[in-house]
């Protein structure tokens, strides 16, 4: 009997324990510069904020122009002085959105593990652990290649998408990780992308970053206003 | 000696497989390395103009001598860059109302803020369409006319 009081009393009153220091992150926001090199360079510049309770990311845009664009799960918008002045749907979605697997601590294998990709490969290499990622299920219309990953430290640094015949579509590159409240987030991510064999790069940092800020709602709310 | 030689090519072989996975993860902007020290100059200039409009940024950065190449600021946020409109994006709804009764579709969906990039590109082509098989049917027509009269 006596037992029993004590795994009652140890269920009701000290489980909720468990939880306390275990953080709940929903909120990001980032200052954003993406460098893009191919024919031509462009740079593009502004500020991210991402919330994913209400599943929407805002960049508010304030170079090459003023703007807002905001990404759902199925749709971008493009907005200009609070009016939507162009839509369409969203190829990517936000699932493989760097800040949403930061958030839902899926990082570490870039959201692959809970993908339609499952692991075939393993293999250490040097400072590396380098893992082979596959299709599980071969669609006829929408082929996807292999893809394989590096970790360094337990933290993705790189990752190569191939082409269903073999080749490199594109390589992904994780550096300058910054510990922001136990979250190890990457402030570089270049990105080389191989179409007509000419490789095209785009680098995008993030600087102060800040997780769950509560403080500035309009940001985060469905009505979006420019930041200063 | 054959069993040696075996070793030696697996030894090989193992390396060559090694060094081309760490190779895959490697990489070099050296070749890049003007644009993007020019792209560079132009971050700075963004980040020291946070209370110009775009128009004076765009002055700053065309009249600054420190850029090694041209810089076109005339682009499209590459956030918003979308592929190229294939078959696989057409609506055929939307092609129907531009095909079939574009007036009401002009109303229905071209001038619709609730309608897709992709879906009023769709009615364009049913209203291209149209057009193309009228004019085919009427230069028909036409030769099919004078034939009968001359």
């Amino acid at each position: 009997m006596k037992f029993l009081r004590l795994t009652l009393f140890s269920v009701i009153f000290l489980s909720p324990l468990l939880y306390i220091g275990q953080k709940v992150f929903s909120r990001i926001e980032s200052e954003i510069t993406i460098k893009e090199i191919d024919s031509t360079s462009r740079i593009t510049t502004g500020k991210m904020y991402y919330d994913k309770n209400l599943a929407s990311m805002y960049y508010s845009i304030k170079f090459p122009n003023r703007e807002v664009l905001i990404y759902t799960d199925s749709m971008v918008y493009r907005l200009i002085d609070d009016k939507v002045v162009e839509n369409y749907k969203s190829t990517t979605g936000l699932k493989f959105n760097i800040f949403n697997l930061v958030l839902n601590s899926q990082m570490e294998y870039y959201g692959l593990n809970s993908s339609s990709y499952e692991l075939v490969k393993t293999k250490n290499n040097q400072d590396q652990i380098i893992t082979t990622w596959e299709p599980k299920f071969k669609n006829k219309k929408y082929r996807s290649g292999k893809i394989i990953m590096s970790q360094k430290n337990k933290l993705i640094f790189g990752l190569v998408s191939f082409h269903p015949d073999g080749s490199i579509i594109s390589k992904q590159f994780f550096e300058d990780y910054t510990n922001i409240d136990g979250l190890m987030i990457p402030s570089k991510i270049t990105q080389i992308a191989f179409i007509n064999d000419k490789p095209e790069y785009k680098i995008t940092t993030y600087k102060n970053i800040k997780i769950n800020n509560f403080d500035d709602q309009k940001n985060y709310s469905s009505e979006f206003y420019f930041s200063d | 000696m054959k069993r040696i030689f075996t070793v030696v090519l697996a030894f090989a072989f193992i390396f060559k497989a090694s060094a081309s996975n760490v190779d895959l993860f490697s990489y070099d902007l050296s070749e890049i390395n003007t644009e993007l020290s020019d792209l560079e100059v132009v971050e700075n200039i963004i980040a020291q103009n946070q209370n110009s409009t775009i128009d004076e940024i765009n002055r700053k950065i065309i009249n600054n001598n420190l850029l090694n190449s041209s810089f076109d600021t005339n682009y499209k946020s590459s956030l918003m860059v979308r592929n190229a409109f294939t078959s696989d994006d057409m609506d055929w709804g939307a092609f129907a109302w531009g095909f079939c009764c574009w007036p009401v579709g002009l109303f229905v969906v071209a001038t619709n803020n609730d309608k897709e990039q992709s879906q009023k590109k769709s009615y364009w082509i049913g209203c291209g369409s149209a057009i193309a098989l009228d004019v085919i049917a009427l230069v028909v027509a036409l030769v099919l006319d004078y034939n009968y009269y001359y």
